[in-house]
């Protein structure tokens, strides 16, 4: 049956491949675009010494890092929210709807109000509550939940008690942003808005091991996903066990989300768009959506992120706006479109 | 998926003495979602080959039948078995892999196109990490010609009519190679082509390969043309069992319908059928 829509391997690959050409190009170029003119060429030379290599500074420590931030976070947040929309079978999931991101909120902004900074030497107070909340999040919203007889979720009750819960956190965290002082409210102003200028690599070697591994898991239930996608009662009939994909997905998908979360903050509509993006470049498969995705995510981010340091510059745009900004309008148009 | 009495060494025919072919018994029953009993005391042996057509009211528990034979539900009370062992005791992906089941409508939420559906049902032989190979391709593809879907099989499920979805559902189901089909309402919302269309599509399965076949369904003429067995359901309980001619008799589907019923034989092949008796209240 030689049909060119439907999965084979050389079809796989000539995609996948795309994607991480793409992806290795946003990555390459991204570190040379800014304020200060840079030469790769300089930044690479390895006869002049790194401290007395302005170029070679301002890629590597300036910029860089921050790059790789927002692609780990661009891919954590596109695969999460390409699986969420899987499990849950709708299209306006994404990976905040089971109340990841509020809960991480909730966790950050009583860390900025008690002003917390240090809690073991090393470990920055912030991102380590906003993951806590976060985990808080999830535990709380399946323990809302009563599985059914083969014990898989009900979908639509697990959307209501994350919505429940994303209400509850919000209201949590702007309480707790009336009790601060004008600094902290700053503060928490700021990490609400997302953010991905770090300046320091301990930051992305604390969450990539969680991105890598959830994302590894989420890539080898992908058929799964695509039977489950069509119904829980046929997916059955298909022999796929949905009760432990359902665990299994929801778990690795909000982990991701928490890690990427804790440290960027909630930066919206990322985890919503891409997933539709790519499903309309590529179809709905998710043996290549999942990964096609996480490249393609990386590179949006990556290119919002950018745009968002250099378009006003020496003002920056934070990329949670921007991103909310971009991505607003481009889903309008995508459902008016669709009917 | 060994039984209980294999396992234990002991005679492993049924306890109870009846027809140790039975594909698949159901004994003693009972199912009830949240408090409210959907199915009491059902006892019910289907044969490889037979042709079984599940009627009855709405709400008498035809859909909860086929979802517990087909292992989608689980038993409340009482035991299911397919070929001697309980339902229970297989792996998801060996039931499926003899047991396959049609919803009786399955809308998707993402832009699949009719050939990738019809590839889920080869799901229960694959490993993670895999794609469809040749073998895959091939058990499709004869899929596809049974059921004459082959003609738009790169277009996009939502995109097809209704009847056309259905038989791809059918096709699905057939790259499963199960030995038994359960469908749910199969010729709901279809009009009459489609709904012999789908039925013809079915008995040649039945005749040529065999395929064990139980269907809900709400058309009692149809149910008589077609199957070889029906099972009256009522309220949770099997009113009656048997071929068309004795089920379909005017005192017990008066009884269980609640209206007048006039039943006339079809000159041509002698089936059944049914029509609402009583004078036309609008008319009259």
């Amino acid at each position: 049956m030689q049909n060119p829509d439907v999965m084979n391997r050389k079809r796989y690959f000539l995609a996948l491949g795309s994607f991480f050409i793409l992806f290795l190009a946003a990555l390459a170029a991204a570190p040379m675009i800014g304020p200060t003119k840079i030469s790769l060429m300089k930044a690479l030379a390895s006869d002049t010494d790194f401290s007395n290599n302005p170029d070679a500074n301002i890629f590597f420590l300036a910029r860089l890092p921050r790059v790789l931030l927002a692609a780990l976070t661009g891919a954590a947040l596109s695969v999460a929210g390409v699986v969420f929309q899987a499990l849950l079978r709708n299209n306006l999931a994404a990976p905040f709807t089971l109340g990841v991101s509020s809960g991480a909120a909730l966790g950050a902004v009583i860390a900025i109000r008690l002003g917390l900074s240090k809690v073991f030497p090393g470990v920055p107070a912030v991102p380590l509550a906003a993951f806590t909340g976060a985990l808080g999040a999830i535990v709380l919203v399946f323990s809302l939940v009563r599985t059914r007889r083969r014990g898989e979720f009900p979908t639509s009750v697990l959307l209501l008690a994350g919505v429940t819960v994303n209400f509850f956190f919000a209201a949590m965290v702007m309480l707790v942003h009336y009790l601060s002082d004008i600094t902290q409210s700053f503060q928490i102003v700021r990490w609400l808005m997302g953010g991905l200028d770090i300046m320091d690599y301990e930051t992305l070697v604390s969450i990539f091991p969680l991105v890598f591994l959830g994302v590894a898991v989420l890539a080898y239930i992908a058929r799964d996903l695509n039977v489950i996608s069509t119904g829980v009662e046929s997916a059955l009939s298909r022999g796929v066990n949905v009760a432990g994909v359902q665990r299994t997905g929801f778990i690795a998908a909000s982990l991701i989300t928490g890690g990427v979360v804790s440290v960027s903050g909630p930066i919206t509509f990322v985890g919503l768009i891409v997933p539709h993006i790519v499903r309309l470049l590529v179809g709905p498969d998710h043996r290549l959506l999942i990964p096609a995705s996480m490249f393609f995510g990386a590179s949006f981010l990556i290119a919002c992120d950018t745009l968002g340091r250099t378009a006003i510059a020496p003002t920056e745009i934070p990329v949670g706006v921007l991103t909310a900004i971009l991505g607003g309008p481009f889903f309008v148009w995508l459902l008016k479109r669709k009917r | 998926m060994m039984g209980n009495e294999l396992k234990s060494g002991k005679n492993p025919e049924p306890p109870n003495g009846t027809d140790s072919t039975a594909l698949i018994r159901l004994q003693e029953v009972s199912f009830s979602y949240e408090k409210s009993p959907v199915l009491r005391d059902i006892a019910l042996d289907i044969q490889r080959g037979e042709f079984v057509g599940v009627i009855g009211p709405n709400g008498a528990g035809k859909s909860t039948l086929l979802k517990l034979m087909g292992g989608i539900l689980q038993t409340g009370r009482g035991q299911c078995s397919f070929k001697g062992h309980n339902l229970g005791s297989y792996k998801r992906k060996e039931l499926a892999r003899s047991i396959s089941w049609l919803p009786q409508e399955n809308s998707m939420v993402f832009p699949f196109r009719v050939l990738e559906v019809i590839l889920m049902g080869r799901h229960p032989y694959l490993s993670a990490l895999t794609f469809e190979g040749a073998e895959d391709f091939r058990i499709a593809r004869r899929a596809m010609d049974l059921t004459d879907t082959s003609d738009f099989a790169d277009r996009f499920y939502n995109e097809i009519s209704g009847g056309e979805k259905q038989r791809v559902m059918i096709a699905a189901a057939l790259t499963q190679e199960s030995e038994m089909m359960l469908l749910d309402e199969p010729t709901v919302s279809l009009d009459i082509k489609y709904q012999i269309e789908i039925l013809n599509i079915l008995q040649r399965l039945n005749s040529d390969a065999g395929l064990t076949l139980a269907l809900a369904l709400h058309d009692l003429h149809l149910a008589s043309k077609y199957c070889s067995r029906l099972v009256l359901l009522d309220q949770g309980k099997i009113v009656k069992d048997g071929p068309p001619h004795l089920v379909l008799q005017k005192a017990i589907l008066e009884k269980v319908y609640g209206i007048e019923i006039r039943i006339v034989s079809d000159p041509d092949d002698g089936s059944l059928m049914v029509f609402p008796g009583g004078p036309c209240k609008i008319r009259t």
